[in-house]
């Protein structure tokens, strides 16, 4: 039986926003979900953007998993996968930075979804999920099938929910730690976003 | 954008600021030029000109083709023969994604003006937006030879080489931006951040002294701070580093997460430096292959 891999319209969403606020650079995130997990059938409950300068830099990353890892301990959850789009609009494939982070996350929480956002398909008003999975298992990528990614509670009401974020252009207001390290005071955990989008 | 701007000149100012610290906020500029500054154009007089290409880039990067066009066929009426003009018809091109004519376009400037370095650098991400990285790393160092002096171009290529992970070009690139500007605190910084993802006790001597020269420099850079921390942590944890040197290298550490602590306290964030200088060893992912 194909294990499924899902996403909470939370953690969905923010990836969208993330996307949409640095639409010119990679953007690259990781993948929260609950702590002890069936790895099998993995279901994401959040997500927290990191970067969109120079994702291939150590140190900044080092530091970045670290506090989402205490984060983690204090909230029950675990770093359980990672999302990545690409610079440039066409390019479908993992870069080698990606590759390498996600098998480093899967040391520690075996079959470690990689999340691609597929830039083609984004748009203010979201038809399709526009993100693409591999898994990494038993040493090597899989691709996962469309039908094995969900997003939570149904495709359709994500979507929706998104594209209503969208036109609020509430991804002006969102976070990620490469914003947080320019200026401490801001929320890497987007605090304040959670409830516009529950 | 949080202020409504009513009055034109408000946005015609605000435009200006933008053009000249070259800020991408493409959504906003498109926005106020429809909203504003379309109905008062002809109140901009020579300025107009300037903000017409701006709007144009700007309209270009959100695919704002109806935007794009006007921009574009005012400018080409006022400036028939202008390679400036024909270098924006360029850029048209790639955003429609026709690179070929975009580079036929810039082929011909180059050829009538070889001294134009723009159009070259337009060329650099052409490449770049097809993913054709190796490409545009040649054409980038073929232009740096001939326009040495271009900081934007040695940043670019830096981030190139760091995509493509060669540590030591994209070190030698941020070497040359030193040369030019010795105290930037963020150029020590990006240069100690290559170290230390390159890895090892020597590399991490150096990156150590690069983030103390940035924090010196910027006592609030908290990359730099951050960058010190595990530097310190890292080198005091090593077997190849001398006790009394680790002394100096933990207080070191000390100092920096007292100025993150500082840095954070209006904030309820949660640095936990104790938990992250615990959780230090099992999360390096640099490539540490001398430790």
């Amino acid at each position: 039986m194909a294990s499924t891999c899902e996403l909470s319209k939370l953690a969905y969403s923010k990836i969208i926003l993330h996307a949409f606020k640095y639409p010119h650079t990679a953007i690259n995130g990781v993948l929260l979900a609950n702590e002890g997990s069936n790895s099998q059938s993995v279901k994401y409950v959040d997500a927290i953007p990191l970067f969109h300068h120079n994702l291939g830099l150590a140190p900044m990353l080092e530091v970045a998993l670290m506090q989402i890892d205490s984060y983690c301990r204090t909230a029950g959850l675990v770093i359980a996968g990672y999302y990545h789009a690409s610079e440039a609009v066409a390019e479908m494939n993992p870069d080698p930075v990606s590759q390498k982070i996600c098998e480093k996350i899967a040391e520690y929480f075996p079959n470690a979804c990689l999340v691609l956002i597929n830039n083609r398909q984004l748009s203010m008003q979201m038809t399709q999920t526009s993100l693409s999975v591999i898994q990494y298992s038993d040493g090597k990528w899989k691709v996962k099938d469309k039908e094995n990614l969900k997003i939570l509670p149904n495709n359709e009401a994500a979507l929706n929910s998104v594209s209503t974020l969208l036109s609020k252009k509430l991804y002006k207001k969102f976070v990620d730690f490469d914003d947080h390290l320019d200026d401490v005071q801001q929320d890497w955990l987007n605090v304040s976003l959670k409830s516009m989008i529950d | 954008m949080e202020k409504q701007y009513k009055h034109w000149e408000d946005v015609r100012d605000l435009l200006r600021n933008w053009r000249e610290e070259n800020c991408r906020q493409s959504e906003d500029v498109v926005d106020l030029w429809n909203e504003v500054l379309a109905n008062h154009f002809g109140k901009l007089g020579d300025e107009g000109w300037l903000v017409l290409e701006q709007v144009f880039i700007a309209a270009l990067d959100c695919h704002n083709m109806e935007v794009a066009n006007f921009c574009l066929s005012k400018l080409n009426q006022e400036f028939p023969d202008s390679l400036r003009v024909k270098r924006l018809k360029a850029m048209k091109y790639e955003a429609s994604e026709k690179y070929e004519h975009a580079l036929d376009i810039l082929d011909l400037i180059i050829k009538k003006d070889e001294t134009n370095a723009a159009s070259r650098k337009r060329k650099v991400t052409i490449y770049k937006s097809q993913g054709m990285i190796i490409e545009a790393i040649k054409e980038l160092t073929d232009y740096l030879r001939i326009f040495m002096a271009d900081q934007e171009a040695w940043m670019e290529l830096c981030d190139l080489y760091i995509s493509q992970q060669e540590w030591n070009k994209a070190a030698f690139c941020v070497e040359e931006l030193l040369l030019h500007s010795p105290f930037n605190h963020l150029y020590l910084q990006r240069y100690a951040e290559i170290k230390y993802t390159q890895g090892g006790y020597e590399n991490l001597e150096v990156a150590r002294s690069y983030y103390s020269q940035a924090a010196k420099l910027n006592p609030k850079n908290v990359r730099a701070l951050y960058g010190l921390m595990l530097t310190s942590v890292h080198m005091a944890s090593n077997s190849k580093c001398p006790s009394q040197k680790k002394k100096e290298r933990i207080k070191l550490s000390e100092w920096a997460t007292n100025q993150l602590s500082q840095l954070q306290d209006s904030n309820d964030s949660k640095l936990f430096s104790s938990q992250i200088l615990e959780g230090m060893g099992n999360l390096q992912i640099g490539n540490d292959s001398k430790n």
